[in-house]
């Protein structure tokens, strides 16, 4: 009985030995490292920028939709209406293709910014729509972007 | 004494295990912290070969800049037409047209004579800049920053 309770407590120790590690979430990093982090809602960006022609900050948010052909931007929900088109410095890194649904903090600059039909036919490209949605773009688009220098999903 | 044998083995394996997974913490968190991850989705052929011809043209921007001489014509550029893309459905005569001017234009950069380096060094970003307007403009704003004003 005594040896059968110490065997039994020995594979207890193996077993979770084994287990715990592969549960474990992890955040990946991609672009510039953040070295202390402290980030603005998304919800709060408009207001953060105001009348200014570009904000540095860092800012947390949803992802929402990720370019389906590199993963070179994403889209953050930033109101109940409308979403933030997040690009990446210098065309330096991607983000995986998979990533919508997940949280995000990232660094870098928000401004106000007019993208022309030719980027946003790219993007809606991008995006996976269809041909006929595309060609339905011919306005310019004011709104508020991000450029991201580094970036953590968590 | 097989009891003592039995029971050294199983705390022998738990230490084993536990190194292991301490292992793979540290690997994770090396993983996640690799900053050097440019694209976690794969790369194409022609992708590499534009990060390349970033870093180059980069680099040939810096000795005009600061007059220093200019290094021959890199052979990787001949394999701008033939690179495997990364979306398949650019690869038509568009593009092999666009590729070409580009071509064209880099060969007459390096063979210009030092007057007219800045122009024709120009007119090859330019070049760049022309086809990504057809087929990706997403680096567009990258590739602007080697322009020579």
């Amino acid at each position: 009985m005594k040896y059968n309770l110490i065997f039994s407590a020995a594979f207890f120790f193996v077993l979770t030995s084994c287990g715990t590690q592969k549960t474990e979430q992890v955040s990946k990093y991609f672009g510039d490292s953040i070295a202390q982090i402290n980030p603005t809602k998304v919800a709060d960006v408009k207001a953060k920028l105001g009348t200014k022609d570009s904000v540095a900050m860092q800012v947390e948010g949803k992802i929402v939709e990720v370019c389906q052909k590199k993963g070179c931007w994403m889209e953050l929900q930033l109101d109940n209406s409308e979403t933030m088109r997040v690009t990446f410095k210098d065309y330096a890194f991607f983000i995986p293709k998979d990533a919508a649904g997940k949280t995000v903090i990232m660094e870098g600059y928000a401004y106000n910014d007019t993208t022309s039909v030719q980027m946003l036919r790219h993007y809606a490209e991008d995006g996976g729509e269809s041909q006929a949605a595309i060609d339905k773009i011919t306005e310019p688009e004011v709104a508020v972007v991000f450029e991201a220098s580094g970036v953590i999903i968590k | 004494m097989i009891f003592k044998i039995t029971l050294i083995f199983f705390i022998f394996l738990g230490f084993l295990a536990c190194n292991e997974t301490n292992g793979n913490s540290e690997h994770a968190k090396v993983d996640s912290c690799n900053l050097n991850t440019i694209n976690p989705n794969g790369d194409s052929e022609l992708a590499i070969l534009m990060r390349e011809m970033v870093s180059l043209t980069d680099s040939v921007k810096q000795d005009l800049l600061l007059r220093r001489a200019i290094r021959p014509m890199p052979g990787i550029l001949n394999s701008l037409i033939s690179a495997q893309k990364t979306d398949s459905s650019i690869d038509t005569a568009i593009y092999n047209s666009l590729a070409e001017n580009y071509l064209a234009r880099a060969k007459e950069f390096y063979s210009s004579s030092e007057e007219s380096k800045v122009e024709n060094y120009n007119l090859m970003v330019g070049a760049c800049v022309t086809c990504h307007q057809n087929f990706c403009a997403g680096p567009i704003k990258r590739i602007n920053k080697l322009l020579l004003k």
